[in-house]
């Protein structure tokens, strides 16, 4: 799937909120989004035809999201729709109770934008596979290939192994923030990765001896001391 | 606390001197009643028997005082050693022609004869003089005490009376806090409800700053863009810490503790800072993060939200303060068995005026800084709801340093 085919639902009573929500989405390619201003329109919607993402406010005009999210799962009709609630209640009680529900993110109003899309991008990416629209990518005199999991470098094709793939798409997805250690660590090792964090260094030497011209003195894949690491936006 | 303290002092004392008054004014009522009522019996028997004439058995009231005991309502009459009524003035019916008894005279003595209320009188011979009153409202009781409980009872008086005050202070102590209790509850709420209105309004003015980053090409504007945007951030953490801080106050059991482990919880927050922050800012500043390898996996129980927000505030205030920039350093340490983070910065500096109003304790530390400093004030508290020891101060590079030790 392609984020453009990615329908999002936002549900809020809220028009310009939902207004400049939807704006952003679609500033950053999500192009099939719809907004609902009360839960009466928003099942209707959800009726009509296919959703993938939910982002449901808590308290709303004609009811309460919670309640809402509730039936919707009990109804069974998309047992695995992903929700994120988008809530300006920030009590501890008020998101344990949403996460409870089995509600995939919790969002406190007022968000930044790009923390907005970036967990709206976990979550997207965690319940389906998104195909990013581009498959390769210039880094100063390499070309990265993301679908062969090459890279060609002074005309000549380096493979990447499994673990690298992984790493520099996860690091790819965020590039131009910092990513720690930790959530690398968890990329690499779903199933636990707690004492492995020199693995991990091994890993990123060898991918920037692939990608860097002088893997020494690092261009694109900076280390960011203490931290984790990041890729530069080239 | 101090200031508290004081407040309580005072109340106590304006309860006493309350208590106080109003057994004045009591006294002074009661004094009033006794002195202005009149005696039971107007006309005493000393009067009529000075009055009185004759002997031998025969006796007669002068005129005058005749016609007062009528006027007074009043009758008397005298028996003699038999009991025999040898004279009598005003006497009622039913007490006419009558003989008294031995016991009738003790009866009478003591209560009242036939209902009326009588006093009686030795007169010199062996007889008896007897006052009564007639249609009268009299109430009458022999009192019998032993001694040592009358000195027993002038003893304990005072004391029943300062329990009596010690019971009023607890009881209107009680009412004023329960009372205090619940105008700190709605301020909670009130502010909580405040914050939550405003929060939706700062999204979508945060959004459309970002969309007209996103979509302008005038620099000019996307300028003001960026402006808007910063300040929203501003309001933002303002609104959190406000909210944060009441409920701090005042809230007990909101926030949920757990274990967490450390290095990798405060990695996420100063790589969330450093993510959301613009590049000419990321520029100026930089971040030093050592967490001693002992602790890497250490895992402490903590309430996120609120570390998250101390740990948020003293690098937002170190960026605030020195806005040419500087290294902003968050050491996690183990010292003689304490854990110790401290935040700090090699910037300015503040000067130790300001450093000794913040490592005040929390109440005067509030009054000194008024609405200024919430971000630290709320740091503090934080520090406090873990039960951390906290330091503010200045350190070898001149900068400004927080620790935390627990």
């Amino acid at each position: 799937m392609e984020k453009k085919d990615c329908k999002i639902l936002i549900i809020d009573d809220e028009r310009e909120l939902a207004g400049v929500v939807a704006d952003i989405l679609k500033n950053e390619g999500y192009s099939n989004v719809e907004s609902a201003f009360s839960l009466k329109e928003a099942n209707e919607k959800i009726k009509k035809c296919q959703v993938h993402l939910i982002l449901l406010d808590v308290m709303l005009g004609d009811g309460n999201g919670f309640d809402f999210y509730e039936r919707l799962k009990n109804e069974g009709i998309f047992p695995k729709l992903p929700v994120i609630f988008l809530s300006a209640r920030d009590e501890d009680e008020s998101r344990l109770h949403g996460l409870g529900l089995g509600a995939d993110d919790y969002i406190t109003k007022p968000f930044l934008p790009k923390e907005l899309l970036l967990r709206i991008g976990a979550v997207i990416r965690r319940c389906y596979t998104i195909d990013e629209n581009i498959s390769e990518v210039i880094l100063g005199e390499s070309l990265v290939s993301l679908d062969g999991g090459t890279v060609r470098k002074n005309g000549e094709d380096i493979t990447l192994t499994a673990k690298e793939l992984t790493l520099f798409s996860a690091l790819y997805r965020n590039r131009g923030r910092i990513v720690t250690t930790d959530i690398l660590c968890e990329e690499l090792w779903p199933d636990g990765s707690y004492g492995l964090e020199n693995s991990l260094i091994v890993h990123m030497r060898h991918l920037r001896e692939k990608i860097e011209k002088n893997p020494s003195k690092p261009v694109f894949l900076k280390t960011v001391r203490g931290l984790g690491y990041k890729l530069e936006r080239a | 606390m101090r200031i508290r303290g004081e407040r309580r002092a005072q109340f106590i004392i304006n309860i006493l001197l309350c208590a106080i008054v109003i057994l004045f004014i009591d006294l002074i009522i009661y004094s009033i009643i006794v002195h202005e009522s009149q005696d039971v019996y107007e006309t005493s028997a000393g009067e009529i028997m000075n009055n009185m004439t004759g002997d031998k058995g025969k006796f007669s009231l002068s005129v005058e005082e005749s016609v007062k005991l009528h006027s007074n309502n009043e009758f008397a009459f005298i028996i003699d050693k038999e009991g025999k009524t040898v004279w009598s003035e005003n006497l009622p019916d039913d007490l006419k022609n009558r003989q008294y008894t031995l016991q009738d005279v003790a009866k009478f003595s003591r209560y009242y004869l036939e209902d009326y209320p009588v006093h009686t009188y030795v007169v010199d011979d062996g007889g008896l003089l007897i006052i009564g009153k007639l249609n009268s409202k009299i109430w009458k009781y022999t009192l019998e005490y032993d001694v040592n409980n009358l000195l027993l009872f002038v003893k304990i008086t005072p004391l029943v009376l300062v329990v009596n005050i010690i019971l009023l202070i607890f009881i209107s102590l009680k009412l004023y806090k329960s009372k205090q209790r619940r105008r700190e509850e709605e301020r909670v709420e009130w502010i909580a409800g405040v914050s939550h209105d405003i929060r939706t309004p700062l999204a979508i003015i945060l959004g459309n700053a970002q969309m007209i980053l996103n979509e302008s090409s005038d620099d000019r504007i996307k300028n003001k863009a960026e402006i808007i945007d910063k300040q929203g951030v501003r309001i933002r953490a303002l609104v959190e810490n406000l909210n944060l801080s009441s409920k701090l106050d005042f809230g007990t059991g909101r926030f949920i503790k757990k274990q967490v482990q450390m290095s990798v919880f405060i990695r996420k927050i100063l790589t969330n800072i450093i993510n959301t922050l613009d590049e000419d800012t990321v520029s100026k500043f930089e971040f030093d993060l050592n967490i001693e390898e002992g602790l890497q996996g250490k895992t402490f129980l903590i309430n996120e939200e609120l570390v998250e927000r101390a740990i948020i505030n003293l690098i937002n205030n170190s960026m605030k303060y020195n806005e040419e920039g500087c290294t902003i350093s968050i050491n996690l340490n183990e010292n003689n068995k304490n854990t110790v983070l401290e935040i700090k910065d090699n910037g300015q500096g503040v000067n130790r005026d300001f450093l000794q109003k913040i490592n005040k304790k929390s109440y005067a530390f509030e009054k000194s800084m008024g609405n200024h400093g919430l971000g630290l004030k709320i740091v503090k508290k934080v520090a406090g709801y873990h039960r951390w020891k906290i330091e503010f101060l200045e350190n070898d590079e001149g900068g400004f340093s927080c620790r935390m030790q627990w």
